[in-house]
């Protein structure tokens, strides 16, 4: 059996995973073309206005802006678009000239800002110790002061100095949250492995700072100086208005301060102060689009919040069931009816991406019996955690159920399955958690740090046990307590004050409190030790004895399926290709890609065997070819194999009425062009 | 080169301080991560540490390669003691000794080119005169570790590769300044299981080509006896059983070594024994117990020494020793 496998070319087929096509050339077009979202645009054609203004103002205005004229207050006219003042001076004119002088300021002074927060918070926060301490402080003495007095009482002692002035008042004002942003976000950069790498390859101190962290800061400065800016535009109308942004030269708040001055509101010259205003408000909203976009693009959590809300219609139609009626004969068959808890019939989920659609749960169709450990095994990548949120429904977008069934059969003499896809919304809330409950990988780490044990417990009650009272809740809480192994008087503890396994068998016991009879686990032990993975095995076999609750056991370590499943589904590329027996499996394993996982982890007792692996890596889900997905790793491969899918039927003798899989060395039809001996699953391994 | 260790630490202890807390604010509390731990790195050969997270071996391997300082003990590099933690000793110290981090979606800086990652030590440590030098150098790092075409994965961004080739970038990274010693760091516990085989051949390939003294950090005492050569097993900052590969697997006498070895998934082994099982489970966290044994509430077959004496290291045959009182010549042959 060993000597026929020939591992493919491993570069080979890395090469075809790595998507060559994806040069950085294309990445940045995606990445701008990403962030060039409505609200960016819009917030840029608006700003590009106003710095057009800005630079060509002075010498489009009709008028000199202080010369005064005998037309004193009137409304707009031909002669004066925007009316004049109280001197006859022409507002437009006015305008046009101001928008130099407060765009001026309010970059200089977001420049200068931006520069002071950068040099306090990455130094803060890069060099740490004592000048982070110190430069903490200064920052947050500046933080507490209200910036708009403390601009009043420093515009106060400059008097008359005009732009330069404004510019220092406010850049001294404002820098402070800022640097406090920038300091945090170096804290976490430095301690981030990959600038421990480069120390650890001798990088010298200024390098590691200015070559490997501060670059990866840029975007977060870059929006600091946006929202600066805008501070800075607030800030000098603010204090233009007051008077004390000097009154020999004209800008937006200027012009205010001398409606105001000259009671324009009073004599209704809306003409007067509305243009000044609203250019500060287009400008300032300007601002905020570009910001609100140029978040979105960083923040990927954000940016798939907008492709949910894109895709909230098309999820909200309930799947189109592909389920023929041959396929109740398909692969359950040789299983009664009775038998099966949970029906999964060409189970199909997607990803609906930026970059196309990806297919990570495909046509999957598979049974859960009454009291079993079904095991679903994979690489990363292979669709297993999402077919897991799929069945329970919990799937977030942009994952979308694209079709198939999900047939549940609470009682064994039920006439008709519960269809759980078409299920009414309340009617699911209730389904969940009370007959199916899941346990996550991180389930230990997503408990509520701020409740305690009891109270994790008894949550689920409350809610689904109206009727009970706190007594019965709490005694339940113990009950399920002492089933996962932890003494009551853990009741009241906290999770923090729980080891790892511990927090883990509490989310067991979370899941377990309402009595499903379907409990889900995504890798529940991963993330633990060996020592408290093999005890919360030990725990969940007895507990599934003493309770005949299923389980559907999700995990990449095939070996524990082996010692803990009754049956193993194996997942490739989004599809089981092999699902039989856990010990069939481990004895006879028949597609080549379950002869290969079981070659990949060596034994610790007995004589060591052959650890040999399988080459390559999973294919792209957004991209496959109509032809077996294993087929570049395989060391099986046929010519057929290239051509189209194999589809999942039974295994060859003997492997019939045991296995099924997926793979052309099982086809019939193939089996003419087969040397002897060469089928996986048909000599024993063992 | 002489026989004798590349890299040998000698009773490296490291203390942390831990916060006060708000229940005993006056009584400052400490934890012994790194506890009298002495261990020989030899070139060409593979020497593996096995222990659950919090056994403190993440710690040792940064006192190992001088990112930490112990509170105590020396690390000798070819027989001469060394401390640095900046500048140019520094720097000497790491053209010899290496380390691989455990992730390696993280250890790469994301805005760089592979080949500049790997090209930056080359030039850090002048190795090469010239730029062509240097290309060719990161040209032949990558085959080493089995990017080929070097070209073509030289101009990629880390996050257009998969974590396996990410951690060989890594590797190559590791290589580049031609060390003696390479420290891997739970080097694919973040990896699918196809791709550790793959990381741990190209890490054994390394180490016979290049004669590297090899430090295989791991949790999975399985793959220990796979790709090591000796096995130490640590438990709460303290080497509790060290020797042979194969002894320390097949005839573990140390309690928490075997265990460790009952609960390795293991198909082949049929029906697991059933251990000792501590209630709320054994205890993960350091230095559970500060007098006599670490392991001993943990352990079956406990005796009242075991509380109050420090277990003595006990030597073995092939090379083999163990801390544990059942095996010191006073009490006899051992039962268990």
């Amino acid at each position: 059996m060993t000597a026929v496998f020939q591992p493919t070319d491993p570069a080979q087929a890395t090469t075809a995973a790595a998507t060559p096509a994806a040069s950085l050339s294309s990445r940045l077009w995606v990445n701008t073309r990403g962030m060039l979202t409505p609200s960016v645009i819009a917030g840029l054609a608006i700003l590009g206005l106003f710095v057009v203004i800005a630079i060509i103002g002075p010498y489009i205005a009709p008028d000199d802006p202080s010369a005064t004229t005998a037309a004193i207050l009137q409304g707009p006219s031909l002669h004066h678009l925007l009316g004049t003042t109280q001197t006859g001076q022409d507002v437009l004119s006015e305008l046009l000239v101001g928008t130099r002088a407060s765009m001026l300021v309010a970059f200089l002074a977001g420049a200068v800002a931006t520069a002071l927060a950068v040099l306090i918070g990455t130094a803060s926060g890069l060099i740490g110790g004592l000048a982070d301490e110190l430069l903490s402080v200064l920052t947050n003495i500046f933080l507490v002061i209200p910036a708009l007095p403390l601009a009043i009482v420093l515009a106060a002692y400059i008097p008359n100095g005009g732009e330069i002035a404004l510019v220092i008042v406010i850049s001294a004002t404002g820098w402070s949250w800022s640097a406090r942003v920038i300091r945090v976000q170096a804290l976490s950069l430095r301690k981030r492995d990959y600038v421990l790498a480069a120390r650890a390859s001798g990088e010298s101190r200024m390098r590691l700072i200015f070559v490997d962290t501060v670059p990866d800061l840029l975007p977060v400065i870059a929006i600091q100086f946006l929202s600066l800016v805008l501070f800075a535009i607030l800030t000098e109308a603010g204090l233009a208005f007051l008077g004390l942004g000097g009154t020999g030269s004209w800008s937006w708040g200027n012009m205010l301060y001398w409606a105001s001055e000259d009671t324009a509101w009073s004599q209704g010259a809306w003409w007067w102060f509305v243009p000044p205003g609203l250019c500060i408000a287009l400008v300032g909203t300007s601002l905020a689009l570009i910001n609100f976009g140029a978040d979105e693009v960083l923040n990927p959590r954000l940016r798939s919040a907008r492709i949910a809300r894109s895709n909230r219609a098309s999820a909200a139609e309930p799947p189109s069931s592909a389920a023929g009626p041959e396929l109740g004969a398909g692969p359950a068959a040789g299983d009664s009816d009775a038998d099966v808890l949970l029906e999964v019939r060409n189970f199909t989920v997607t990803y609906r991406t930026d970059d196309g659609a990806v297919r990570a749960v495909r046509d999957v169709s598979f049974d859960l019996h009454r009291g079993e450990v079904l095991g679903i095994a994979g690489e990363s990548g292979c669709g297993k955690t999402t077919l897991a949120y799929a069945i329970c429904q919990i799937q977030r977008p942009p994952a979308v159920i694209e079709g198939g069934s999900l047939l549940y059969r609470p009682r064994a003499d039920a006439a008709a399955p519960v269809d759980l896809l078409t299920m009414t919304a309340e009617d699911r809330s209730k389904y969940r958690w009370e007959e199916m409950a899941v346990v996550f990988q991180s389930a230990m780490n997503s408990l509520n740090p701020v409740i305690d044990v009891q109270n994790q417990l008894t949550d689920s009650l409350t809610s689904h046990r109206p009727d009970w009272t706190k007594q019965e809740r709490n005694a339940r809480a113990a009950e399920v307590l002492a089933m996962v192994g932890i003494s009551g008087s853990r009741l009241h503890s906290y999770p923090h004050e729980l080891s790892g396994g511990m927090r883990q068998r509490v989310a067991i016991a979370m899941a377990l409190v309402l009595e499903p009879s379907i409990v889900i686990m995504d890798e529940p032990t991963t993330a633990l030790d060996v020592v408290v993975q093999r005890e919360i095995i030990e725990q969940l076999t007895e507990l599934r004895h003493a309770l005949k609750f299923s389980v559907i056991f999700i995990t990449h370590d095939l070996s524990l399926l082996f010692e803990f499943a009754d049956r193993i589904a194996v997942m490739y590329a989004g599809s089981i290709v092999e699902l039989g027996k856990a010990d069939r499996l481990y004895r006879q394993p028949a597609h080549p890609y379950t002869l290969g996982l079981g070659t990949c982890f060596p034994n610790v007792s007995g004589p060591l065997k052959t650890v040999r692996g399988i080459p390559g890596s999973p294919p792209d889900l957004r991209s496959l070819p109509d032809a077996c997905p294993f087929e570049p790793r395989c060391g099986y491969r046929l010519p057929v194999c290239g051509t189209r899918q194999p589809q999942l039927t039974f295994g060859r003798p003997p492997l019939h009425d045991q296995t099924l899989v997926a793979c052309f060395l099982h086809d019939p039809e193939q089996a003419a062009s087969l040397p002897a001996g060469l089928i996986p699953g048909q000599a024993s391994n063992a | 080169m002489p026989d004798g260790p590349v890299l040998e630490a000698s009773e490296l202890t490291k203390i942390f301080r831990l916060p006060r807390t708000a229940a005993n604010p006056l009584r400052q509390q400490t934890l012994r991560a790194v506890d009298g731990v002495s261990m020989q790195l030899f070139a060409g050969a593979t020497a593996a540490l096995v222990g659950q997270s919090g056994s403190g071996k993440s710690t040792l391997v940064r006192l190992l390669s001088q990112l930490e300082h112990p509170t105590s003990g020396t690390i000798r590099i070819n027989g001469e003691e060394v401390s640095a933690s900046w500048g140019r000793s520094y720097r000497r110290y790491t053209e010899q000794v290496q380390i691989v981090l455990q992730d390696p979606y993280a250890s790469l800086n994301p805005g760089f080119r592979v080949g500049r990652s790997v090209r930056r030590p080359l030039e850090i440590h002048k190795v090469h005169k010239t730029r062509a030098e240097r290309e060719a150098a990161v040209r032949q790092l990558l085959e080493q570790v089995k990017l080929t075409p070097p070209e073509f994965y030289a101009s990629k961004f880390p996050h257009e590769l998969s974590g396996g080739q990410r951690q060989r970038v890594a590797i190559a990274r590791s290589l580049a300044v031609n060390p003696k010693v390479l420290l891997a760091d739970e080097p694919v516990s973040m990896l699918d299981v196809s791709v550790k085989v793959e990381i741990l051949r190209v890490l054994n390939e390394c180490r016979e080509n290049l004669g590297l003294a090899l430090l295989y950090v791991t949790h999975d005492i399985a793959s220990a006896r796979w790709c090591a050569d000796t096995i130490s097993v640590m438990y709460a900052g303290q080497i509790v059983e060290s020797g042979p590969a194969e002894e320390v697997t097949q005839r573990a006498r140390h309690p928490y070594t075997q265990l460790l070895i009952r609960s390795t998934p293991d198909p082949a082994s049929g029906q697991p024994a059933n251990g000792a099982k501590p209630e709320d489970g054994v205890t993960q966290g350091s230095a559970p117990e500060t007098v006599g044994c670490r392991f001993r509430a943990n352990c079956p077959s406990a005796m009242a020494k075991c509380a109050a004496d420090e277990p003595p290291v006990v030597p073995l045959s092939a090379g083999q020793w163990v801390r544990c009182w059942l095996y010191a010549p006073e009490n006899g042959p051992p039962a268990g």
